[in-house]
């Protein structure tokens, strides 16, 4: 009787697991509301695969996006509030720089791990450089790191780095284009071989996410390492899944296949307000476009002459330019620099929009009109050129239409022709154009101007100043300003480099876009930086599945 | 029949008076800022492109370009269709194998990517040029079927009587067979001009068609389709003129092909 009084024991074991049950689910509500939910999935819509994944040979953005989270810097370079570059610490817990200025000696933080186990080194880093330097390996960015004379593992633990003289960029240098490899894991392959070696599509890394899985053409994988010595990353997994075309990537954004997009096109941003599931993120870009003038055209070019270029650009009325065809997508262009690298230094002295004084600029050159709408000649020949537009790029195609108008209010006949975009790349190589409706990506420094506007950049040299600009006064105004050690000193020096090469208009610069990416609601992108949305991505978070 | 008659009619009138009938300049950006894409009205009654033109004015031009193209690049095709058709025909043996051979070549290549290489080869651009790219890359089904044709009727007794008489083979083909089969190839060029049709359009919207600011109905729908998601209506213009055109034509090639290329089509009699 009494036995039946009370619940048997085994009745009350049953509600154990549903008491603890709810208990937990009660504690996890709690610390869901005091901190920020973690975990979760990120699909990023990508429109290429990833080429390879070895830090100094992947040149595809989508392999960079990757091995970017799989692999560590030394230090990680990240521009602040006032558009300063500051440097956080990663697999270099510390460093410090002799007397002389010449070196600098790195600590490695001793929690570092390999995702494979295996601590991470001194010698990890001098391998790292020996690599990136060798011939065999062919790293295209060898040359970036060329300023560096050595670097030696001192003892497990620090690395130091020698250089052949002083300069405001050495640290930089040391930390930005290195991301630490496993000497262990590759020491014994051949570097001619690393390409198509089994690392290059399953590596090991060091970084807050871990490899996890390669789905040829279709996905990337990685996965958070949850011992990571600087703490888990917010997500558990990332992965790049691959879209056929960018038309194909936002649809697959609006059904909610994928749950990030970067480099949304500007015609599709309108497509986003009817979107209630996502949202069009607007940030600061290192992109410019700009008309590039060939000054080096021979008989037939037009604009060797800096007069021609300067009445062009003055005829050109760069704002409506920019509202008429990007909206508030994008800004007027302050030069061959943006805004990023310019860090709010926005006041460069421009040339205006002045018909006025295009059209006298031109007749004292002696490029005459015979009638008020004719097109001006100059001993019989006419001011006329021809404009090469990239058929897969419609906002530049409606900007050279625009242009071609202006342009021919002072006179100046231009001619649209739309190439396919190799072909485009073709041309530009061989010098085979007049002008052409450009845009690029710049380096984040402001020394970024020099890979694309000094005399060492012509095409002539087998760089990309395609217009073969050549100026050894504004060359030796950017030599002075990288060697300044004064921060000041170079400020001043790169304005008037800037200054000069916008009074020389061997282009005329037209719009500075804004980086648009597409992103669902729940998902929070942090510490996006102009050259890598992705620099924080061990810090995103979902708010929502 | 009438309606399809009707609209070669109407086309035939724009082709004339295309710039009378233009409300506005096609080339001329109206205002860059405030009639960009702005939705039909009466004063620009099928609306204005991202570049704030006026698309009716644009479309009425374009269609000389269109035209031009499509009539040019078919005309074209056949008669290199029906010179290699015929020499394969009448010649014969190795000529003849060789020369289907080379067709079937051409029919597995891919038009378009035979047109993209053929631009980035010879940076084909003026509409002239296009003609003969786009003419030159679509003779082959016309040459197939103009021998298979005359291989049949160079077998009839008639022609081998004909032949048996003296009646030289050059006479047979010219006066006789090239004739008969005129219908048929009546049929194919109204099939093939709704195909360039397309094609143009397609060819614009990849950017190889007529250059800016010179409009076509290619480049115009071309020009339209980066707003079509928030402004279908500017679409809907030159989508509707490119397929009436194309309906029009082939009722045409029908309607040829019922009164003419039947089975009782009367065989011509053939005289020494």
């Amino acid at each position: 009787m009494i036995a039946r009084s009370y619940p048997p024991l085994g009745g009350a074991l049953r509600h154990v697991p549903t008491t603890l049950l709810a208990l937990l689910t009660l504690s996890a509500c709690r610390a869901a509301q005091e901190t920020p939910a973690t975990g979760g999935s990120l699909v990023i819509g990508a429109l290429a695969e990833p080429d390879l994944l070895v830090p100094p040979l992947t040149v595809t953005a989508q392999g960079q996006q990757v091995v970017d989270a799989l692999f560590e810097r030394l230090a990680e370079p990240v521009v602040d509030s006032t558009g300063r570059i500051v440097y956080r610490p990663a697999v270099a817990s510390q460093w410090s720089w002799s007397r002389d200025s010449l070196t600098i000696d790195f600590t490695i933080d001793p929690r570092a791990r390999w995702h494979d186990g295996q601590r991470v080194s001194a010698g990890d880093v001098a391998f790292t450089w020996r690599a990136t330097v060798d011939s065999a390996l062919a790293a295209p960015g060898a040359g970036a790191v060329s300023a560096i004379d050595s670097v030696v593992a001192r003892d497990a633990q620090t690395v130091r780095f020698f250089f052949a003289r002083r300069s405001p960029q050495q640290f930089d240098v040391a930390v930005r284009h290195l991301r630490i490899l496993p000497a262990h894991a590759l020491d014994s392959i051949p570097r001619a071989q690393w390409r198509s070696s089994d690392f290059a599509r399953r590596p090991v890394g060091s970084g807050r996410f871990r490899f996890a899985r390669w789905d040829a053409g279709s996905r990337v994988e990685v996965v958070a390492d949850s011992t990571h010595y600087r703490g888990r990353a917010q997500l558990d997994r990332v992965i790049w899944a691959v879209s056929a075309d960018p038309s194909t990537a936002v649809r697959r954004l609006f059904a909610g296949e994928i749950d990030f997009l970067e480099n949304v096109r500007p015609d599709a941003a309108a497509e986003f307000a009817a979107q209630p599931t996502v949202r069009l993120m607007r940030v600061p870009s290192l992109v410019y476009g700009f008309l590039q003038f060939n000054l080096d055209r021979g008989a037939t070019g037009v604009f060797a002459e800096q007069g021609v270029r300067q009445a062009a650009s003055m005829a050109i009325d760069r704002a409506l330019v920019v509202r008429s065809v990007f909206d508030s997508l994008a800004r007027v262009a302050l030069g061959p620099v943006t805004r990023t690298q310019l860090a709010g230094d926005t006041l460069l002295p421009a040339l205006p929009f002045d018909t006025l004084r295009a059209n006298a600029l031109l007749d004292s050159l002696g490029w005459r009109r015979a009638t008020a709408e004719g097109t001006r000649q100059r001993n019989g020949r006419p001011l006329r050129f021809t404009t090469l537009v990239p058929s897969t790029s419609t906002p530049r195609q409606r900007i050279a239409v625009l242009l071609q108008q202006m342009l021919a209010r002072v006179g100046i006949a231009m001619t649209i022709e739309q190439v396919e975009f190799n072909t485009l790349n073709a041309r530009l190589a061989k010098g085979d154009f007049d002008a052409a409706v450009m845009a690029i990506s710049a380096d984040p420094s402001r020394d970024g101007i020099r890979g694309v506007w000094s005399s060492a950049a012509a095409r002539s040299a087998g760089g990309v100043n395609f217009g073969n600009y050549r100026n050894a006064a504004f060359d030796a105004l950017l030599d002075g300003a990288r060697d300044a050690l004064d921060p000041a000193e170079g400020a001043r020096r790169y304005r008037e480099a800037y200054a000069m090469i916008l009074a020389d208009a061997p282009a005329v610069w037209l719009y500075e876009p804004w980086g648009l990416s597409g992103v669902v609601r729940g998902v929070e992108p942090v510490g996006m930086q102009p050259e890598a949305w992705w620099a924080g991505l061990a810090d995103w978070r979902r708010t929502a599945p | 029949m009438r309606a399809a008659l009707a609209v070669w009619l109407v086309l035939a009138v724009v082709l004339v008076g295309a710039d009378w009938l233009a409300p506005h300049d096609p080339r001329q950006i109206l205002d860059a800022e405030h009639l960009r894409s702005v939705s039909p009205s009466w004063r620009h009654p099928l609306g204005t492109d991202p570049s704030a033109r006026d698309v009716l004015s644009r479309l009425l031009v374009g269609t000389r370009a269109s035209l031009f193209l499509a009539i040019g690049a078919v005309s074209l095709a056949t008669a290199i269709g029906v010179g290699i058709g015929t020499c394969a025909a009448a010649v014969g043996g190795m000529v003849d194998r060789v020369l289907m051979r080379v067709t079937d070549i051409g029919l597995a290549l891919p038009r378009v990517l035979v047109l993209l290489t053929l631009v980035a080869l010879w940076n084909v651009r003026s509409l002239s040029a296009l003609v003969v790219a786009v003419g030159a890359t679509g003779w082959m089904a016309t040459s197939r079927l103009v021998r298979e044709e005359l291989r049949a009727r160079l077998a009839e007794e008639r022609v081998l009587a004909a032949r048996a008489v003296g009646v030289p083979l050059a006479r047979v083909m010219t006066r006789h067979l090239l004739p008969a089969i005129g219908p048929l190839l009546l049929v194919t060029m109204t099939g093939a001009l709704a195909q360039v049709l397309l094609l143009e359009a397609g060819l614009s919207v990849i950017g190889l068609g007529v250059q800016p600011p010179d409009a076509s109905w290619g480049t115009v729908l071309h020009d339209v389709s980066e707003v079509v998601g928030r402004a279908r209506w500017l679409a809907l213009g030159p989508g509707a003129v490119i397929v009436i055109t194309v309906l029009a034509t082939q009722r045409i090639g029908d309607l040829v092909h019922h009164a003419l290329v039947t089975p009782s089509t009367p065989v011509l009699p053939i005289a020494s």
